[in-house]
């Protein structure tokens, strides 16, 4: 069965992605902006109905939702030549159209309000697709809509659809960036962690980072940066897309990937980086040269210390024409010179997944390889979140913006602190032999504050 | 008669120590008389006696022959009855031997044999017939002189040289008698067309000493006519003379001008020196018929007589060489056609390519012809007789599975062509071509038969070379080897390529094994996975409760739903569901399989054997598959009820504990696929497709290419390794299985427990906590045993390292690439 996901963009950073996102799929799909199949599409080479389905006019049309509590982003996309691309259906703006300030608790609570609609649009996807697989949200865990209307709508899939698997792709603020983003992100953290089952890191200052320092691109557009994220983002589903011999579901892919429930949020690097329209240098590319590169911290698009720490998993995708003896070869060498550490308390490997190059883009390079990985340095990550959070939240500053959203917000923001400080700690035991005994005899004080909060749920 | 003849040797040898060697020149008084005359005087001439002749003359009494042969050999009594007619003699060379006395030397009571008579008896022996004293002995196997015959009443003897002449000379009539005796045996002549022209190579030669024997005969009498009068010996030494029979059978015709017995009359010793270079020919044919046993056939005979062409004696050669080109006659006419018909015209069983009548169809290509090694000729080496092989049968195997596209210009074309054989359709073929073209150019563009300009290209070259082949083939001989080496190969290759062509293209050999390799080998894989989803539940059941339409429309369902919906019907269509053999207690999983129908002619080259393996190949995938399956439905089921496994504070650590059990257990077994599918498939798949793109050259290569590509995937799955490997590994799985299963519970329990959590009765508790313990109980127990397993699955992959030449190495260090167990264990 089809195994249907269904894309759920939210706020202007999400939307921006997710259009991003969707050029991209056109294009390796051989679809037209208008959603049509182009004439030098051949068929039975992919996959399409997982992230498409053909309208009776033979449209191709992205099972995707775009919300948002503001117009401008959506407004953009809807002059675009992508605009007949999507289902108009799919498309919501509330009609305040004001957006939600930079302010999670106001994108939280204006979601609540406009829940029946926003569910209506949701149910009806669902309901359209045979085997619902789960949900992918887009987002920016650091502004107002996509973390807090976001947050509400992860909140209520697992309600609502409890069977589903939920993956997010969220976009971690730079460090430069406004002083509510601290709050709005351990609000959001906090559901990433408990109602999502694997989230995709993009660190945006990351992100800034391999643009200026790998593309040598001095003052990176959002648009350049966005361009990553789709390439990460499509090369991350080309073995949905692509169907093989293996890896040919979300789930068989994320249960090697995340073992424990918590330990969810993956890195991703991805190699020879490209920008549309730049005069790239081309690289020789073996599959050795591919997989070393991708377990350099410069190409991870993540700003965690990935020298420190372990391993968790590896998935790595190598797009083109690869002769598989390579990939053996090249893992037999990974592992003498232990270019990755992983843990200890169980088996962990670098797991290949090969997939064909769309024949319907030319590239400079024959090899390209995409890394998700779980790594327990992406507690820092989160370490600096909580700092910096601790940091706004002794002054107080800004903190009545959110009080005068909802009553209970400062009572959420310390579990929304607990519970990151929480994963933090696992992701610190994970880096120790011990980790197996992990919840046995540690923990069982904390668990009465849990079974509070769940009693309140 | 014989001792007797022999005891009286001594006694001859003193009597006629004194008396020169004679030459004794007959006439016969007729030609049709062919019996010796018994009736002589020998009259000796001592006084004509010269140091440098070795041949005095000797003026002999030719007495009328009044007997025949057959009364001959009867006995005394017949020669007794010639006694009387001693007086009734005429001599006619009585008046040139005035010297000569009758009685002078005469050993008292005992007749020398006159030597003419011993001539004329020698010329009978020389053709196998037995003289009046020199007769074959069955018993001895020899010739021996009988002199116990009188002469005139009077017992004969012959000297002891003149004896010791005869027996010399009595060894072409001995070797002359054998050779004809074997080639007149029809029991070895009948049993095969090499035999009989064997046979008739024999005769031929033989047939030469017949003429030369009429020549011999007729001089004798012609000599005696001529020159009886002229007794003078010229002095011409004999050794000098030509015989009349040289080696080589071609010269012989000029001969008769040339006759050696112009000048000299023939004495014994004369006939001794001519008959040496016939001799040395007989010597050559009865070493030929010698080496040849009658149970002999075909290449056996020609490797034989082959064997005795490597002589250092070019006469010798050359005359093996043309009994060879003889012999070879029917075995080139049986290769010409079996190499440009593809057929085989072998009543008698003695080509070296046997054909297997009763073969099933789908053997035809490995098993209906064969070579037999015992039947080829030593000047065609195995690998030669293998190419040969491959060439008729490609052609024949054509012929028979190639009808279907006789429509197709190209095909006809392959498959008339090598249907001719005349010389003189040469040119009709260029005007056909002509024609055609003619034809073609006015033809309109959108004509589906018309050939494309490389087609054409090609079959004008194919054209070219199948006219130098024809060329050659007609010079086909075996004393040019590389010219016989060359055709076949360039035949060869040329059949091989053509019947490639058609396997690949017409029959879409790829295509086929690539869909096999997409659908039993799993690597299309929604299809796969969306026939996972639809028969999970179906399979799960007992097997009596299976119904095999409900699996095949599921099936259809997937292909409908996936990817397979775009294959072309020709392969897609022969899909199809296959119920393994079950056994007690057998469930849907264990018998379900895919298969694929393969039907003629592609069965003759994808045998029945082979869709086996692949079918056993896919029941092994798809039980790991099953396994994947469940293991990410656990991890689902799992991940989806965090809220409800909350609930379960008390076991909370345990819980935790599962997670990472069941990473190691996915680990397992996704490594276990990558291996399958780089180490195993993958890397098989691209070595079978790089030989057969780049490397197979005809049908046999790319049949053992295929056949090395499954045997590898099965050797490198485990499946045809030991056992022991096998069932270690299926334990492993069925662990994993139990641990899906008690996940599954403890996934239910956690609901039930979390509806119920107002329920705080003692007796719920009890029942909550007696779960718990058995949960604890079966997880640990469980790990236990998966890990002793795992250790011992371990162990198994390095025996088969040592065992095998494979690369279970990779698997290992997949398995365990960042040295956990390795470090657990120590």
């Amino acid at each position: 069965m089809p195994r249907e996901i269904i894309t759920l963009q939210v706020g202007q950073c999400g939307n921006q992605i997710g259009s991003e996102f969707w050029k991209q799929l056109c294009k390796e799909h051989g679809i037209n902006p208008a959603g049509y199949l182009e004439d030098y599409s051949i068929p039975g080479i992919d996959r399409k109905d997982v992230f498409f389905y053909q309208s009776d006019d033979d449209h191709y049309v992205p099972r995707a939702l775009l919300l948002d509590l503001e117009p401008r982003v959506i407004e953009s996309i809807k002059t675009s030549e992508y605009a007949n691309l999507y289902n108009q259906e799919n498309i919501y703006i509330s009609e305040k159209g004001t957006g939600a300030g930079n302010n999670w608790a106001n994108g939280h609570k204006q979601a609540e309000s406009l829940s029946d609609e926003i569910f209506d649009m949701i149910d009806r996807e669902a309901d359209g697709s045979e085997s619902l697989e789960g949900f992918l949200m887009t987002h920016s865990i650091s502004g107002g809509t996509g973390s807090g209307m976001g947050s509400f709508i992860l909140e209520q899939l697992n309600d609502r659809y409890p069977k589903k698997i939920i993956q997010t792709y969220s976009v971690f603020p730079d460090d430069s960036s406004v002083v509510v983003q601290q709050y709005n992100s351990v609000l959001t953290l906090k559901r990433l962690i408990e109602n999502v089952d694997s989230t995709v890191v993009l660190d945006n200052h990351a992100l800034h980072r391999i643009v200026g320092e790998n593309l040598h691109i001095d003052q990176p557009t959002m648009d350049q940066t966005n361009s990553l994220v789709s390439t990460v983002m499509s090369a991350s589903t080309t073995t949905l897309r692509y169907p093989g011999y293996m890896n040919n579901d979300l789930v068989g892919m994320l249960a090697s990937l995340i073992p424990t429930p918590k330990c969810h949020f993956l890195i991703t690097g991805y190699t020879p980086l490209t920008i549309d329209r730049q005069t790239e240098s081309v690289r020789k590319t073996s599959v050795l040269d591919v997989m070393r590169r991708l377990l350099q911290p410069q190409n991870i698009m993540v700003s965690a210390p990935t020298k420190t720490g372990k391993y968790v998993s590896i998935f790595n995708i190598i797009q083109g024409d690869v002769d598989p003896t390579q990939i053996h070869n090249s893992l037999q060498r990974i592992r003498e010179k232990k270019m990755a550490t992983f843990i200890d308390w169980g088996p962990a490997s670098i797991q290949v997944a090969l997939t064909k190059k769309s024949p319907y883009i030319k590239t400079n390079h024959k090899v390209s390889g995409l890394m998700m990985a779980n790594h327990t340095s992406i507690h820092h990550l989160f370490s600096k979140v909580t700092k910096q959070y601790d940091k706004v939240r002794k002054r107080n500053a800004f903190i009545a913006n959110y009080t005068k959203e909802s009553d209970d917000i400062l009572q959420e923001f310390d579990i929304a602190r607990a519970t990151l400080e929480d994963l933090v700690q696992e992701y610190i035991a994970a880096e120790s032999p011990d980790y197996i005994n992990y919840h046995m005899d540690k923990e069982f004080n904390n668990n009465n504050m849990k079974q509070q909060q769940y009693a309140t749920v | 008669m014989m001792n007797s003849s022999f005891v009286q040797i001594p006694k001859l040898t003193l009597n006629n120590k004194k008396s020169s060697q004679n030459v004794v020149q007959t006439t016969s008084s007729s030609s049709s008389s062919s019996s010796s005359a018994l009736n002589s005087k020998k009259k000796k001439d001592n006084s004509t006696i010269t140091a440098n002749s070795l041949l005095p003359k000797l003026i002999t009494n030719n007495n009328n022959n009044n007997n025949n042969n057959d009364q001959v050999s009867t006995g005394i009594t017949i020669l007794q009855n010639y006694q009387p007619s001693n007086s009734s003699s005429e001599n006619t060379s009585a008046a040139n031997t005035p010297t000569l006395s009758s009685t002078k030397k005469q050993v008292v009571g005992l007749v020398e044999i006159p030597e003419h008579i011993l001539i004329r008896d020698i010329i009978y022996v020389f053709q196998g017939i037995d003289g009046t004293f020199i007769k074959y002995n069955k018993k001895s196997d020899s010739y021996s002189i009988d002199d116990t015959i009188n002469i005139n009443g009077e017992a004969s003897y012959i000297s002891k040289p003149k004896r010791d002449l005869v027996y010399r000379l009595c060894e072409f009539g001995w070797l002359f008698k054998k050779t004809r005796n074997f080639i007149i045996n029809n029991e070895f002549k009948n049993s095969g067309l090499t035999n009989q022209s064997f046979c008739s190579a024999i005769h031929d030669e033989l047939t030469e000493f017949y003429r030369i024997i009429a020549i011999l005969e007729t001089q004798i009498n012609k000599k005696y006519d001529m020159h009886n009068n002229n007794n003078q010996n010229n002095g011409k030494p004999l050794v000098g003379i030509e015989s009349p029979i040289s080696i080589s059978s071609t010269s012989t015709a000029s001969t008769t001008s040339e006759l050696p017995f112009t000048e000299d009359n023939l004495t014994l010793i004369k006939l001794f020196v001519w008959i040496q270079s016939p001799l040395k020919k007989l010597k050559v044919l009865a070493t030929c018929v010698d080496s040849i046993k009658t149970t002999m056939k075909g290449g056996e005979i020609i490797s034989q007589i082959d064997t005795l062409s490597r002589h250092g004696d070019r006469d010798i050669q050359k005359l093996i060489h043309s009994i060879m080109f003889k012999i070879c006659q029917p075995f080139f006419s049986m290769v010409r056609l079996w190499m440009f018909k593809g057929e085989i015209n072998d009543p008698y069983q003695e080509f070296f390519i046997k054909q297997h009548e009763k073969v099933q169809l789908e053997r035809t290509w490995k098993e209906k012809f064969a070579i037999v090694v015992r039947l080829l000729p030593s000047f065609i080496s195995i690998p030669l007789a293998k190419k040969i092989l491959v060439i008729g049968k490609s052609i024949n195997y054509m012929k028979q599975f190639c009808n279907n596209f006789k429509d197709d210009k190209l095909d006809s074309y392959y498959y008339y062509n090598i249907d001719e054989d005349d010389d003189g359709e040469f040119e009709n073929d260029d005007e056909d071509d002509e024609e055609d073209e003619e034809n073609e150019e006015e033809q309109p563009q959108h004509d589906p038969n018309r050939l494309t300009k490389e087609q054409r290209i090609e079959k004008k070259l194919l054209n070219e070379e199948s006219k130098i082949i024809k060329y050659k083939s007609n010079n086909l001989n075996y004393t040019n080897k590389e010219l016989l080496q060359d055709m076949i190969e360039l035949v060869a290759r040329q059949s091989s390529q053509r019947l490639l062509k058609i396997v690949l293209e017409r029959f879409k050999f790829m295509t086929h094994i690539k869909a096999l390799k997409k659908y039993l080998l799993l690597g299309q894989g929604d299809f796969i996975q969306y026939l996972m989803d639809l028969v999970g539940e179906d399979l799960s059941k007992p097997v009596n409760q299976i119904s095999r339409h409900k699996l095949a429309d599921w099936m259809e369902t997937a292909i409908r739903n996936s990817n397979a919906q775009f294959e072309e019907s020709e392969f897609i269509g022969r899909l199809d569901i296959a119920l393994l053999p079950e056994r007690q207690g057998s469930i849907g999983w264990d018998i379900f399989s895919l298969d694929y129908h393969v039907d003629s002619p592609l069965n003759t080259i994808l045998s029945p054997n082979d869709i086996i393996r692949y079918k056993k190949t896919f029941h092994f995938m798809w039980s790991i598959k099953r396994v994947e399956y469940s293991l990410s439905s656990v991890w689902r089921k799992i991940r989806t009820s965090s809220k409800e496994l909350a609930a379960l504070l008390p076991i909370k650590g345990e819980i935790h504990k599962s997670h990472i059990i069941m990473n190691e257990m996915i680990h397992f077994i996704s490594n276990f696929q990558y291996y399958l599918m780089f180490e195993v498939l993958e890397c098989s798949w691209n070595n079978l497709k790089k030989f057969i793109e780049e490397e197979a050259t005809d049908l046999d290569q790319l049949i053992d290419a295929h056949h090395q590509y499954l045997q590898d995937i099965c050797t490198k799955s485990f499946l045809s390794n030991s056992d022991s490997s096998y069932e270690c590994f299926k334990k492993l799985l069925s662990i994993i299985n139990k641990f899906t299963l008690l996940q599954s519970k403890l996934v239910n329990l956690s609901i039930t427990i979390y509806q119920n959590t107002n329920n705080q009765t003692e007796e719920f508790q009890a029942s909550v906590n007696k779960d718990f313990n058995s949960y604890k109980t079966h997880l640990n127990n469980l790990y236990q045993d998966y890990t002793n397993s795992f250790y011992k699955f371990q162990e198994e992959i390095l025996k088969v390292k040592v065992n095998q030449d494979l690369n279970p190495i990779s698997l290992q260090y997949m398995l365990d690439f960042n040295e956990y167990y390795k470090n657990k264990k120590e």
